[in-house]
Formats: C-alpha cells, structure tokens, sequence
C-alpha cells in the first residue's frame, strides 16, 4: 500500500527532474543537466562484431553520449573478465560475441554481472532476440544502427530505473525497520494495557478500566494499520516500467 | 508447590518494556521467568539454565534469533527446548525460516495473551519433561 506509493513518488520526482533538463524533446543529446546519480556512467560494451555493423548510425555523436563513458570488449571472455574487475554500471550486450548460442552468451554475463542492467544489441533481422533476452533477464534491448539519441534515451531510462530501485530498497528497509518499531511499541502498550486490565498490578476502578479498555482499542486500530503494511517482499517492483520499448 | 515443579520460561527480547511486561503475565500464569536482552546471553542463560521453553525475538544485539536457535539446534538436548518466536519483524520473510530453524510457533507483536498462553502450554505439553516427585 506505502510502497507502490513511495515508488510512483520517487518516479514522479526523477520523471520531473529529467523533464526540467529536457524540456525538448530532441534536445536528448544536449546537455542533461544535473542526474540522479554520479557522472560518468561507465558503460560495457561486449560486442564481436565487425565495423560494417556499428552500433550507432550516427557514430559521430559519440561525444553526445558524454555523461556515459562506454568500453568495448570485442570477446565475451574479454567481456567478463572487465566486468570482474571494473566498476561498470550497465552493459551492452551483443548476443553473437561468442560461439555460445546467444541466449546462452547472455546467462554468462548476467551471471558475472550480478543485478547491473544489460541492454542486448539486436540486428534487425533478428529483433525478436530483444523480447526473449528480456524475458531471460535483460532489462531492454537496442537495435543496432540507431542513432545516439536513442541510445542516449535508453541509457538514461536504465539509469534511472536502476536509481529508482535503490530508492525503492532504501524505503523497504526503512519500512521494515519502522514496522518494527512500532510493533515493539504497541506490544508494550498493549501487555501493560491487559496487566492493568487483569488487576495484575492491583486493583483499578471501574473508570480507570474503561479508560484502558479506550486505550487498548486503539491499539487494535493501530494494528490493523501496521499489519496492512505491506511486507518489504511483498512488493514487486513491478510498478517501475522495465522498458521504454526497443530503439 | 503441588507436588509438580514450575516451568521455567526464558523470556529474550532487546525491548524491556516488553521483558518486563511478559515477564509480569507469565508470573501471573505460573511460570518461572529468565529474561536476556541480547543473542550472546540468551544462549548463555539457555546452556546453564535449561529452561523449558523460550520465548524469542529475533532482532537482538550481539546476533539474532536465528543465530541463537542454530546454536541450540547443534546441541542435542538444547535442541530439544522448545522456542516460540514473538518478533516484529514481517511474516513473509520470518515465519517460515523460523520454523524451519527450529521454532515451533511464531507470533507477531503485539500477540494476544490468550494465544501465547495456549502456545506456551502446547509447546510445554508436547515437551514435558518428566517430575521427579
């Protein structure tokens, strides 16, 4: 109930801040002011195949990528082996970097990746590899020969989500810690409430009992509340969309 | 006395407000009560005093309560105590890791003191320990 809340919250909030940066809608490779989250975003790029095949059509905008420094691995044992030691933050993932059937390729790295987002390049004779690489668990996929706006859009969309799901988990804990607190508390209230009640601690008058009968009502209403908080594992985070569609 | 023993109920939880409040109302039932404020001397107080059953939270210092009823469950007869666990923390990610662990019953804070007794005295009645007279 709290958390779809807190999570809509957070995407309005990042929705309107990048809104604020990018009032125009062709404006994607212009400067994005400030982001949610550090600058520059090291990308990975795994991708074996040859110059004829780019990955952006306009490869001169490279440098519009700016906030995104991107890496390329032209094997995928190279590949794994950077996202072992370096502190990558999202990787494109071209499915034929290795002799593996493709869909194997990406098992290896989102195993080595470890929750990092993986975008998957798709040719476009093969662009029904995007949807099952992400039913496989990558979180979107890029056609190749796009122009850099599109890449560009789709990085910042994957940081974004990746900044939302760290929010969301900050305010799972934080939750999880105050659901906790407040059971604790009403425990208290709600013992010592029927110790008063049961004459445990001496005799009490007819007023004072109701009065605590008053107060232990309450604490059954303020119960019901914690008890309708959804559990941190509960929510699904669902709620934030995964994917802005294929570029 | 007469002619039975009393059990004795050791009471662990970090809160104690809460120590003393389920201490009161298991005196009142007739119980012995122990009481430990942390993981370390919860398991101290359970291996020298061997109470009968134990009442455990599961956010604790010094370890939690899964930390103290994995150490019960490598001793033989400590394994043998019952442990109904009262937390506030979430069903969804405890209740079933709880029982697994070894407890035989899990409640939410704030519990009903009527289903608390009754578990007690399951758990007690499950476990009795033969009196010698």
């Amino acid at each position: 109930m709290i958390l779809p809340f807190l999570a809509e919250m957070v995407y309005r909030v990042v929705q309107s801040k990048t809104m604020e940066h990018n009032t125009d809608p062709g404006a994607a490779s212009q400067s994005i002011g400030e982001l949610p989250y550090a600058v520059p975003v090291q990308v990975l790029q795994i991708d074996g195949s040859s110059d004829h095949l780019p990955l952006l059509r306009n490869a001169s905008k490279w440098d519009s990528l700016e906030p995104f420094q991107i890496t390329r691995k032209r094997t995928l044992a190279a590949g794994l082996e950077a996202l072992q030691s370096s502190l990558f933050r999202i990787v494109l993932l071209d499915l034929s970097v290795s002799t593996l059937p493709q869909i194997e390729s990406l098992t290896e790295v989102l195993g080595v990746a470890k929750g990092l987002p993986v975008i998957v390049l798709v040719n476009e004779g093969s662009m029904t590899n995007g949807p099952e690489a992400m039913r496989r668990g990558a979180q979107n996929y890029l056609l190749r020969g796009c122009k850099s706006d599109a890449l560009l859009h789709i990085l910042k969309h994957t940081m974004e989500r990746q900044f939302l799901l760290a929010e969301i988990e900050d305010g799972k804990q934080s939750i999880a810690r105050e659901s906790h607190e407040l059971r604790n508390a009403l425990a208290c209230i709600h013992q010592f409430g029927n110790i008063l009640l049961d004459g445990l601690a001496g005799p009490i008058s007819e007023d004072q009992r109701e009065y605590v009968g008053i107060m232990l009502n309450n604490v059954s209403r303020v119960r019901v509340i914690v008890e309708n908080l959804r559990e941190p594992d509960e929510f699904v985070a669902d709620s934030i969309p995964s994917t802005i569609g294929a570029y | 006395m007469d002619g039975t023993t009393k059990n004795t109920i050791l009471v662990v939880d970090d809160n104690a407000d809460l120590r003393k409040a389920l201490s009161l109302r298991l005196q009142a039932n007739g119980y012995n009560v122990l009481t430990a404020a942390d993981a370390l001397s919860a398991t101290t107080t359970i291996v020298k005093q061997e109470p009968n059953l134990v009442i455990l939270d599961l956010g604790l210092p010094c370890g939690d309560g899964f930390v103290v009823m994995e150490r019960l469950q490598k001793h033989d007869r400590l394994a043998q105590i019952p442990v109904i666990v009262l937390t506030g923390r979430g069903k969804a990610n405890n209740m079933d890791r709880a029982l697994r662990a070894g407890a035989t019953a899990f409640f939410q804070k704030p519990v009903e003191d009527g289903q608390l007794l009754l578990a007690i005295w399951k758990a007690l009645d499950v476990h009795r320990v033969p009196v010698n007279n």
